[in-house]
């Protein structure tokens, strides 16, 4: 029997027992309704007002600048006619805060005073010196007695409109970048990567474990070798999550689909295709399965050795944390890259096989040079190889090993076995 | 002819020797009995012989040439410690696990199929194996086995978990397979079912070999020379440096004496003997049984060390 149709086994019952729960494809549904409905949620209530204005009373001595002020959905001025002191008295719950101008503030800038028993939000600052900084600047501005001074400073005022574009490596063509869009989209990919790679090597490991506890392990490796059935879970596990990220692009494509068909035409559809601009999502989505395969393999076989060595749940924490440690600096690293995208911290972990996974995603929106994609590749799958071949010995001896947990130092002698 | 057969095989562990130079051969179509303490060494040997874990030295011999991968597509093990997925329907990883033994899909379920019915647990097919009973689960387990049909069997400690009327079904299902010609390798506790199905045995004790060889030889060879014999008299009437009473009593009907002959002659010459002055009623000589030969034996090499 050719060795091959065993991987091939062990792969279709590995894939298959899980994609056929009614879990998975409940959470492959529902989490990205999920998502998306948690981040419209945060939208809608952070733009929400608070159901009533909050007023704010002003004691103005000078009586010039209560006219400014103007009420807002937020803040409601009211003009106090009685005197500060009085004011303070009476002050009951329906006021919020007691704005106090004792003089001319062209004069005396620091005649303004904000009271209030509550702190004082940044926006209800804003809300007041706003206004009265441009009335006073306008002031200022008359008070030199220059005719059209005002619109003379405007005119001098040039908005420089800075469009990044970069220029196409071979062909010359301009393409033209938004680096908000590529941000936000190297975000994504990279949280996704991290996310799959977390959530499948986990898997991983409690399938390992599962048939080392439950002795499964011993009449499955008399007829299948220890490689083979380890090979086969990776494999078929990491179709369970590429299943995943396929039928989410599908769903996605459903959705701009449908988004096309009754926004077409509108303005805001335009601006949001056009913001895509020169990202190709299709390039994109294809590094993302290369990484993500990638990354995959090199942690899930960590993954693997750990389920293979502990006995029981408990002792997997021991073992996670370096695994854990180097994943989330993975991830650290991927959001400090999108600011800095050609950074040298960024450039090195993007080659760096066990971050490369996840940083290079934040890159590529950006535009990486095609050498830097192949090395960190050709990298990151020579890695696959060899950390495979060093877990597959560790594998092979603990699966069959009870009892007490091995030590660092008696790992490393599995490895010669 | 000798099926299988370990040549001084030898196996370390970190710290521990498993197997020191262990050689025994396994005839073929005979069942034989794999005896020892527990952490005698055993599940080592079991497991060098499956190829699940190499020796460190020495050789296994399948049919008069080396142990080969393919080998063990001609072997089915059920382990001491079994299990399944819990949570996978029943008939499902059956035919998963027949597959990896290198049956087709379609292949497996004709043959599951008829055992299922055989032990009377095919409306189990489609529940999850955690909804069957602990003995159920072994049914299941024994069905995987020997789906494959394979030439060489090996049974670690099968009837633990079985109620008595599953466990004569396994037992008779164990000699049929002799029957059709397999050769079964047989681990056990159980003395009582060794010697009721074993035609030779190994006992394994501290790494090592201490005994091998057929089971109605063994038993021959540690004979005591003990009697039991009844009689009509009260008092047994002999010569001392013939034999020595051991104990006596008496049932309704005769006087029963158990009696060491201490002289070598052979029995019916020391029956004659004994019938000169006495009447005898019933004369047998006590064959040890694997019980007593197995504590004996661990004993006397545990004195030794």
């Amino acid at each position: 029997m050719a060795l091959n149709s065993k991987i091939g086994i062990v792969i279709q019952r590995e894939y298959f027992t899980r994609v056929k729960k009614k879990s998975f494809i409940f959470l492959t549904i529902l989490m990205p309704l999920l998502f998306i409905g948690l981040s419209l949620t945060t939208f809608f209530l952070a733009t929400i007002n608070e159901g009533k204005a909050k007023v704010i009373v002003v004691v103005d001595e000078t009586g010039k600048y209560f006219p400014v002020l103007k009420s807002t959905d937020q803040y409601q001025f009211i003009e106090s006619k009685t005197g500060f002191q009085e004011f303070r008295k009476n002050s009951d719950e329906s006021v919020y805060a007691t704005l106090v101008i004792t003089d001319d503030l062209l004069e005396n800038p620091d005649a303004i005073m904000l009271y209030s028993s509550n702190p004082v939000v940044s926006s209800a600052e804003e809300a007041i010196t706003s206004p009265l900084n441009n009335y006073l600047s306008d002031k200022k501005l008359e008070s030199y007695n220059i005719p059209n001074l005002k619109q003379i400073i405007e005119d001098s005022k040039i908005k420089l409109n800075l469009k990044s574009v970069k220029w196409g490596d071979e062909t010359g063509s301009e393409i033209q970048t938004s680096s908000v869009m590529a941000s936000a989209i190297g975000m994504v990919f990279t949280f996704l990567i991290y996310m799959f790679i977390m959530i499948y090597g986990s898997i991983v490991m409690q399938g390992v474990m599962e048939e080392k506890t439950n002795r499964i392990v011993e009449v499955i490796v008399s007829s299948v070798k220890p490689f083979d059935l380890m090979m086969g879970k990776l494999v078929g596990i990491g179709l369970v999550g590429l299943t995943q990220f396929g039928i989410w692009a599908l769903l996605l494509l459903g959705v701009q689909a449908g988004a096309f068909m009754f926004l077409g035409n509108s303005e805001v559809f335009q601006t949001i295709n056009a913001s895509f601009g020169a990202i190709n999502i299709l390039e994109l989505s294809l590094y993302f399965i290369l990484f993500f395969i990638g990354g995959y393999l090199i942690y899930s076989s960590l993954f693997a050795a750990i389920g293979a060595i502990i006995n029981s749940p408990e002792d997997a924490q021991q073992y996670m944390m370096p695994i854990t440690v180097l994943i989330l600096f993975a991830l650290y690293t991927g959001i400090y890259s999108a600011q800095n995208p050609d950074g040298p911290l960024a450039f090195w972990t993007s080659l760096f096989p066990f971050t490369s996974p996840i940083v290079m995603m934040v890159r590529i929106p950006y535009g990486v040079h095609w050498w830097e994609l192949l090395l960190s590749i050709v990298l990151l799958f020579g890695s696959v190889f060899f950390v495979i071949q060093i877990v597959a010995k560790i594998y092979r001896v603990g699966i069959l090993m009870y009892g007490k947990k091995p030590t660092y130092k008696e790992l490393m002698k599995w490895l010669k076995y | 002819m000798i099926f299988l057969e370990t040549k001084e095989v030898v196996k370390q562990y970190s710290g521990h020797l498993a197997l020191d130079k262990v050689s025994v051969q396994i005839p073929e179509q005979k069942v034989f009995g794999l005896l020892g303490p527990n952490g005698a060494g055993k599940t080592t040997l079991i497991r060098i012989i499956t190829r699940i874990t190499a020796p460190d030295y020495g050789e296994v011999l399948f049919k008069n040439r080396p142990l080969a991968y393919e080998d063990i597509f001609k072997i089915g093990y059920l382990p001491e410690e079994r299990g399944l997925y819990k949570k996978m329907k029943v008939g499902e990883q059956a035919v998963y696990l027949a597959r990896l033994k290198g049956l087709t899909a379609s292949e497996a379920k004709e043959r599951l199929k008829k055992w299922f019915e055989k032990f009377d647990i095919l409306s189990w097919w489609d529940k999850k194996l955690e909804e069957l009973s602990k003995g159920m689960q072994q049914k299941v387990q024994f069905i995987i086995t020997v789906i494959h049909e394979p030439e060489l069997l090996i049974f670690d400690e099968p009837f633990s978990g079985f109620d008595p009327i599953n466990t004569e079904l396994l037992k008779n299902e164990i000699l049929q397979l002799k029957e059709q010609g397999k050769t079964i390798i047989f681990s056990t506790h159980n003395m009582a079912s060794v010697e009721e199905i074993c035609d030779e045995i190994a006992l394994i004790d501290k790494s090592k070999v201490v005994l091998s060889g057929d089971v109605n030889q063994i038993r021959d060879d540690h004979k005591q020379h003990i009697f039991k014999i009844r009689t009509e008299n009260e008092n047994l009437i002999a010569n001392e440096a013939l034999c020595e009473i051991l104990s006596q009593g008496e049932d309704s009907r005769n006087y029963l004496f158990r009696i060491k002959k201490n002289v070598d002659i052979s029995n019916s010459e020391f029956l004659s003997n004994l019938l000169k002055n006495n009447e005898i009623v019933s004369f047998e000589e006590e064959i040890p049984s694997m019980n007593d030969i197995f504590i004996q034996t661990v004993n006397k090499t545990q004195v030794n060390k």
